[in-house]
């Protein structure tokens, strides 16, 4: 989720939650003082009702033009100790020459004249339609709604994106950047604090990566460069030993550790010449013809693995010429087609197509590889003689020279395809 | 989320406290200030009450109004000063209107009397029986007609 799709939706809410309490408050406020007005307007015909009544004079005759109507009559001293005060109601009445009900609004009062008597005055006025009102304030407050949402949607969007520029430009040059490739420097000019905060953290994290990665990349050299030395000592003295007088058990045992010494080196020597293409040290490039590649490694593979009896299917409606270092060719093809050999199962098939843009080699197969099989050794099934370094070193080269390497599995077969 | 609607309730019921507070009072003449029962006793004396109200708003007191039997009436402000005496059907009582405007009246409108008085902070407004209205301001100088 976008954080402005977050703020936006939050906003939605809060002010929903607000303009609904101020609709309410609003509402009660109105009805109050219309209430107030109305009362206010009675209390004043009241009084004047009175005057007239006991000052003699002829009172009103109904219907006086104001919708106004008013009765008063006597009421026993305790009445009017009962009901001292005034007091407003709410009423529905019948409109004259009319079936409607309408609203109205009444106040009762007690007076008392020169002999003592009491009255009771009661006067009625047509009030507002209260439900008018509310309906007329609702919809209002859904229109203020409605714009105030859209106002500040816009303009927050507007000093959103304005805002936050230097973290979009950060996160698009943060994805564009890989470990140990050549980055384009950072530019992104912010007066902001956090901003320039965050893009000094981001460009020191990176320079610590890049280092760690140098470094990583360095020991591994290193290490696999030292230990060839020592391994080629072990397999001579191993095979001096086996000149000695020694019995059929121990030359045996003897045998097996000179083939896990040669495993091992050949380990080595799998994770040096990745080292070397990490720290591209094949800088020499030539144009290298894949179809003349692959016929001359073939012959070799067929015969080795002849006993699989492994039928070969080469189809070349191209060709494959790419410009880059002939060794890494040559490792790229190996390690292809020895992924191919030894992963197939007896009697199995395998495909190459050679393309003008690219190299297919398939094999069969029953399931479909984990994702992870170009990360160093991963290895779905272990099989002998195989150092999990092959594919490791595949993509490797690929990277270095921008090519694509992608594995697919269809119709029970592994699919390999190199794009030039 | 709790606490809006908490502020909701409490405005609301402020505001339903507001609408009753609004409510004017009917007292018992007796129960008017001194200044009220003063100003009644003075120039009104011996006149039966009809009613007497406290007028009120927001829980303060803003005024007193006194229905006498002849249909006079009085009101006050909440300094229980006098702002208006109307005895539309009779006449205001000499000794309220103040001598400036007494004199004015008798010397203008000999024949007229004076049937309601008002006064605020900026004016007096005297009505008279021939269904003229005069301004005053608070220095008694004339300002104008109003018919």
């Amino acid at each position: 989720m976008k954080l402005i799709y977050q703020i936006t939706s939050r906003l939605s809410v809060v002010l929903l939650v607000l303009l609904a309490v101020w609709g309410v408050l609003f509402y009660v406020a109105m009805l109050d003082e219309v209430n107030d007005e109305i009362d206010e307007t009675l209390e004043e015909y009241a009084a004047q009702l009175i005057a007239r009544s006991l000052a003699g004079v002829e009172m009103p005759t109904e219907p006086d033009g104001t919708n106004n109507t008013y009765r008063i009559r006597p009421v026993s001293k305790n009445y009017a100790r009962e009901n001292k005060g005034i007091s407003h109601w709410d009423m529905m009445i019948s409109v004259p020459g009319s079936y409607e009900e309408e609203p109205a609004r009444g106040l009762t009062t007690i007076y008392k004249d020169d002999e003592g008597q009491y009255y009771e005055l009661m006067v009625i006025t047509p009030s507002i339609e209260k439900q008018d009102l509310m309906q007329a304030i609702l919809s209002w407050s859904i229109c203020l709604y409605v714009g105030l949402l859209l106002t500040i949607i816009l303009v927050h969007v507007w000093i959103y994106y304005g805002s936050m520029k230097p973290l979009h430009n950060l996160l698009r040059w943060f994805d564009d950047y890989t470990v140990g490739s050549r980055k384009e420097p950072l530019k992104n000019d912010t007066k902001v604090v956090e901003f320039s905060k965050l893009n000094e953290a981001v460009l020191r994290s990176t320079e610590r990566s890049e280092q760690l990665f140098e470094q990583q990349k360095q020991f591994i050299g290193n290490a696999s460069h030292e230990l060839q030395t020592p391994l080629a000592i072990c397999q001579n003295r191993l095979e001096m030993l086996l000149d000695t007088d020694l019995s059929e058990e121990q030359m045996g045992e003897i045998l097996k550790t000179t083939q896990t010494l040669k495993q091992i080196s050949r380990l080595n020597q799998s994770l040096l010449f990745l080292s070397k293409i990490d720290n591209r040290q094949f800088p020499e490039n030539s144009l290298v013809n894949f179809n003349a590649l692959i016929k001359t490694q073939l012959p070799d593979y067929s015969e080795a693995y002849a006993y699989k009896n492994i039928i070969l299917d080469l189809a070349e409606p191209g060709n494959l010429v790419i410009n880059m270092n002939e060794s890494l060719a040559l490792a790229l093809v190996v390690n292809l087609l020895k992924n191919a050999y030894v992963h197939t199962q007896a009697a199995g098939r395998i495909e190459i197509k050679i393309q003008d843009f690219g190299l297919t080699i398939a094999n069969n197969g029953d399931e479909p590889l984990d994702k992870r099989i170009f990360e160093r050794f991963f290895q779905g099934t272990k099989q002998k003689g195989s150092t999990g370094l092959g594919l490791a070193i595949v993509d490797a080269i690929c990277k270095m020279y921008g090519m694509e390497i992608t594995y697919s599995f269809e119709n029970r077969m592994h699919e390999f395809f190199l794009k030039k | 989320m709790k606490k809006a609607i908490l502020v909701t309730l409490v405005t609301v019921t402020l505001f339903s406290c507001k609408a009753f507070a609004d409510e004017d009072k009917m007292v018992q003449f007796e129960a008017l200030p001194a200044q009220v029962k003063e100003f009644v006793n003075t120039h009104f004396k011996g006149v039966g009450v009809a009613y007497a109200k406290e007028e009120r708003e927001t829980f303060v007191v803003t005024g007193y109004e006194v229905m006498f039997t002849t249909g006079e009436k009085v009101e006050f402000d909440r300094t229980c000063a006098w702002e208006e005496v109307d005895c539309k059907y009779s006449a205001v009582p000499a000794s309220v209107i103040p001598a400036q405007i007494k004199d004015f009246v008798a010397q203008k409108h000999p024949d007229a009397k004076i049937v309601k008085i008002e006064r605020d902070r900026w004016d007096y407004e005297v009505e008279l029986n021939i269904g003229l209205e005069l301004k005053f301001d608070l220095q008694f100088n004339l300002i104008g007609y109003d018919s």
